[in-house]
């Protein structure tokens, strides 16, 4: 009887206990309606407190750049708070600069709505839209690395510049249970707006790389958005140099098709650099391009190339490549994409050429 | 070992999905605390610390780094093959760190026994004392990898 008396008696307690914490969080954070005013009253949205800036935005079609899916690795997402964004966090601090922070630039990641708030963003993010795309095709371009052709739906087109970005979007799948978003360089020519295409290398163990090489195929319907970024063809000079690693080929693809098309007179040298000849891809498709345009120069690389490749190509590190093919370049500008190592090793050979790093452009993602 | 709610929290986020496909702890049922003690004990008895563990881990890391994914060799001892992709994953641990998504690849070139580690692995290690739990696909037992890089 007093064993009994016992268990029921802690048993209520814990009952009142969990009863006084779910009433506690009610209340606690419960923030209500909040009003995000949007450059000086242009907009006014009224939302539920409680989550982020930018998924309270994204959730009213307003899409601020993000690389990493609000996890604060990436700082793409930063906007202006003039009211209401509470201290800043020791998250945001690695992201913002002294003048940002003068400026009341946020990571709209971690900033939480807890109460009214009036923000400043860019009027082009207006223009990102996210759509309901249908996987046209897929396509093992190398042992790691496919492409992939999100068809919009009838009648939609996205209208980007060459070399800008989109974010794809996942599904819960094995046990990762929440859907993510990224961020991949559009492959495809803006002229080609009913189609997006994006190559991706699989990450190993990266949640949305892997979600995209192993569970998508034709016909499935995957979400994205954009465009996004300010990656892409500047054109104030005669002449440029683009240098890609790996999935860093998909924006230089874009944007050569688009210089192409658009008779633009720009003499394009493009270093395309790998390993072994397995991890190349779109040889043929760039060679025969520069075939019929004597404006594009196009410089495969392998580093380490196999006996069975029979390389007959430029060997060497994609940096050792390009310092013997460029004399000066003080008056071109520069377009990376690829690892960061790539990008850091391609800073210095340029800036040893005499491209100052006002000339070179790259995707900080 | 009693489990802190913050480590408890910690361990929620190395599940799969959170940071990660696979996540960090495999199929271990331990707590990350226990997973963290009982590592750093064996680490003990081998009389290695966790930053010079750490320490040799980075610099094969940065002699791999230079080859841009080629091979790269060191001291006789090692062939380094680093993979570098784009992107940067926060540290499970919450303490604002943030590694490269790149992988490092070593074969001993005596005995042709080759491992992998990831940047983030080199942080665990130095600022944590974590070599990932039981079936995690980046584990690392601390005297397999001791003895691999030679330093017993």
């Amino acid at each position: 009887m007093v064993i009994l008396t016992t268990v029921l008696s802690v048993t209520a307690v814990s009952v009142a206990l969990a009863f006084i914490i779910i009433v506690a969080e009610y209340f606690f954070n419960n923030y209500g309606e909040c009003e995000i005013d949007i450059n000086g009253g242009n907009k006014v949205l009224k939302i539920e407190g409680g989550s982020s800036l930018l998924s309270a935005l994204a959730g009213q079609k307003i899409f601020i750049p993000s690389a990493c899916g609000g996890k604060a690795t990436c700082g793409l997402c930063k906007v202006q708070v003039l009211e209401g964004a509470g201290p800043l966090l020791p998250t945001e601090e690695p992201y913002l600069t002294e003048d940002e922070r003068k400026n009341h630039y946020r990571l709209s990641c971690q900033v939480k709505v807890k109460n009214n708030i009036r923000i400043l963003v860019p009027e082009e993010l207006f223009n990102i839209k996210e759509f309901v795309t249908t996987i046209e095709s897929v396509t093992q371009l190398t042992h790691d690395i496919k492409g992939f052709k999100f068809k919009l739906p009838d009648g939609e087109t996205v209208h980007f510049k060459a070399g800008q970005y989109m974010q794809l979007y996942t599904k819960p799948y094995a046990k990762v249970k929440e859907s993510v978003y990224r961020a991949y360089s559009i492959a495809s020519a803006p002229s080609d707006d009913g189609i997006v295409e994006l190559i991706i290398r699989l990450v190993p163990d990266g949640i949305c790389t892997t979600y995209a090489h192993t569970q998508l195929s034709e016909g499935d319907q995957v979400n994205i958005s954009g465009p996004y970024g300010d990656f892409y063809l500047r054109g104030d000079c005669k002449e440029i140099v683009m240098i890609a690693g790996g999935s860093g080929l998909a924006p230089m693809k874009s944007i050569i098709l688009d210089v192409l098309e658009k008779n633009i007179d720009i003499k394009m040298n493009f270093f395309f650099g790998a390993v072994t000849k397995k991890d190349l891809y779109y040889l043929d498709f760039f060679h025969d391009l520069a075939k019929r345009h004597e404006n594009l120069r196009f410089i495969p690389a392998l580093s380490k190339p196999a006996p069975e490749d029979n390389w007959d190509g430029e060997v060497g590190l994609i940096t050792e490549v390009v310092d013997r093919y460029i004399e000066d370049c003080s008056e071109m500008e520069g377009y990376l994409c690829g690892s960061p190592g790539m990008i850091n090793a391609c800073l210095s050979v340029l800036n040893k050429k005499g491209m100052s790093d006002d000339r070179i452009f790259f995707d900080k993602f | 070992m009693k489990q802190s709610p913050e480590l408890a929290q910690i361990q929620a986020n190395m599940m799969p999905g959170a940071l990660s496909a696979h996540g960090f702890i495999g199929e271990d049922s331990r707590n990350l605390i226990d997973i963290i003690q009982s590592d750093l004990e064996a680490l003990q008895q081998l009389g290695i610390t966790q930053e010079a563990l750490a320490d040799k881990m980075q610099e094969i890391t940065d002699i791999g780094a230079k080859g841009l994914g080629r091979p790269e060799s060191m001291d006789e001892h090692f062939e380094i093959a680093v993979e570098d992709y784009k992107g940067e994953i926060p540290c499970p641990f919450k303490d604002k760190a943030k590694a490269n998504k790149r992988q490092t690849h070593v074969r001993r070139l005596d005995t042709g026994a080759t491992i992998r580690w990831t940047d983030l692995n080199i942080h665990m290690i130095r600022e944590h004392g974590f070599f990932e739990g039981y079936g995690s696909p980046y584990r690392l037992a601390p005297a397999e990898l001791v003895k691999f890089l030679g330093m017993v």
